[in-house]
């Protein structure tokens, strides 16, 4: 089966939030639930030139959502296969079987699944289901003013992006094989958990 | 993080040391002399393991939040080590209950051997199939040996402490016994929590935790003192119950600490 990815543009991802908003607006999301969240990676550090030190500081942002991976944690781990792959490829849940323990979210690398307190259920990125089956791009992707989102077939995004998947602070794609492509900004290949932080982890 | 852990370490706790009680039982019952005593203690013994096992039950109803779907949580018994523990503790249970029931009701053509050790099994699988659901390799805090080891020495400590609370008046030989194994059991479960929080770069020495950990070790030698010197006294309880308290705060400590990844 094909699989849907996303292309995240970091290097070009001002950080706005658009998406986001975007995203909760579209599926009438409480505040604080984020189906689609961006992470804000700060970082930096003291370089000692001769007895002189200067600082390099840098900052960029990571949009982050249910990555649709080929290998899903969350699926395997669900106890009652309410979290499953759909007919078109996509990682979606059962509204009817889950019961709300939040497992998804421990196995989830990424955190996708959230609890929805009003439903009392787990909720995620559907990838706007309905939007692709009527050939549409997902809110998220047509609401970025950077133009630091695509969406597609993952073979094709690969074809068109290169086939990058990791960046500070996601885990190894090797644990679920996410559906990306990642375009890394130039200060987060030197980030690590030495010299970056994710500023905003109360807001996630 | 989320409230609702506290029920879930409430479960695993209450769990655990419920397995804890009916191994430890078993251990009492071949080692004691005096057949009369043994029998009333043993079916006591049965009761509150069956009880701490239902209010297990009941406090992982609470964490989850759409309970009126409980049904579904043994869906996916091929890969979830979720649905496989839940099946397990399904399983105890039903054979706990007919076991205690076996024993109330006096039915003799069925042996108590061929529900103890169904029931010891079960319940060994339970802690095997406990310890699977929280390793995963996203929970990077949980993935140490010592988080796996915390649930073991949880099964032995709530089994030995509460073996001892039953015997300690009515069969003092084998009490002291239980009381010893408690104690060492109880410094290596102390010394194991150190290891867990040195792992995660989390070590502090005057948090609740800590003060917990160092108060039951200072109560644990006057509680040894009057064991040797066979007095019963008030530093038994203290001691045995800072001891469960310190163990219990220990699991809360390492479900909280838990966060997702991002």
């Amino acid at each position: 089966m094909r699989r849907y990815g996303f292309y995240i543009d970091t290097a070009n991802c001002t950080g706005c939030k658009t998406c986001q908003v975007a995203c909760q607006d579209k599926n009438d999301l409480d505040p604080g639930l984020l189906w689609r969240k961006i992470i804000d990676v700060e970082g930096g550090e003291w370089v000692d030139d001769n007895g002189i030190f200067s600082t390099y500081p840098f900052a960029y942002h990571v949009s982050m959502a249910c990555n649709h991976c080929s290998e899903p944690l969350c699926v395997d781990s669900c106890p009652t296969q309410a979290m499953h792959i759909t007919d078109i490829g996509t990682v979606d849940i059962d509204q009817d079987k889950c019961i709300g323990c939040g497992y998804c979210t421990w196995a989830c690398p990424y955190d996708a699944p959230r609890l929805n307190h009003r439903s009392g259920r787990m909720s995620k990125c559907n990838l706007c289901y309905d939007r692709i089956t009527s050939n549409q791009n997902p809110v998220c992707v047509d609401a970025c003013p950077m133009r630091a989102l695509d969406f597609g077939y993952i073979d094709e995004l690969k074809e068109k992006y290169g086939s990058n998947r990791s960046i500070f602070p996601l885990y190894s794609p090797a644990l679920t094989e996410p559906n990306i492509v990642i375009r890394p900004h130039k200060d987060s290949l030197k980030a690590s958990e030495k010299n970056a932080i994710i500023a905003n982890r109360e807001e996630l | 993080m989320e409230n609702y852990n506290i029920s879930l370490a409430l479960f695993t706790w209450l769990t655990q040391a419920s397995i804890g009680v009916v191994i430890m039982r078993a251990v009492y019952m071949r080692i004691s002399t005096d057949n009369d005593k043994r029998k009333i203690t043993g079916q006591k013994m049965l009761f509150t393991s069956l009880v701490m096992l239902v209010a297990g039950l009941l406090f992982s109803f609470a964490h989850l939040n759409y309970p009126l779907h409980a049904y579904n949580a043994i869906n996916n018994l091929g890969s979830s080590w979720m649905s496989r523990e839940i099946l397990a503790e399904v399983i105890l249970l039903t054979l706990l209950l007919l076991w205690y029931l076996v024993n109330r009701f006096k039915i003799k053509k069925l042996s108590h051997v061929i529900l103890e050790i169904p029931v010891i099994v079960t319940g060994l699988f339970l802690v095997y199939f406990m310890i699977r659901t929280y390793m995963l390799p996203t929970l990077y805090e949980l993935n140490h040996p010592s988080f796996p080891l915390s649930f073991i020495s949880t099964v032995l400590l709530g089994g030995t402490s509460l073996i001892y609370f039953f015997i300690k008046k009515t069969d003092p030989f084998p009490a002291v016994k239980f009381k010893i194994l408690f104690t060492i059991l109880l410094y290596i479960t102390v010394f194991n929590y150190l290891i867990f929080r040195i792992y995660n770069n989390s070590l502090k020495l005057f948090d609740l935790y800590s003060i917990f950990c160092l108060a039951t070790i200072i109560s644990s030698v006057p509680s040894l003192i009057a064991s040797v010197k066979n007095k019963n006294r008030i530093s038994d309880v203290l001691f045995l119950s800072l001891a469960l308290i310190t163990d219990f705060l220990y699991r809360v400590y390492s479900l909280t600490y838990t966060n997702p990844a991002l």
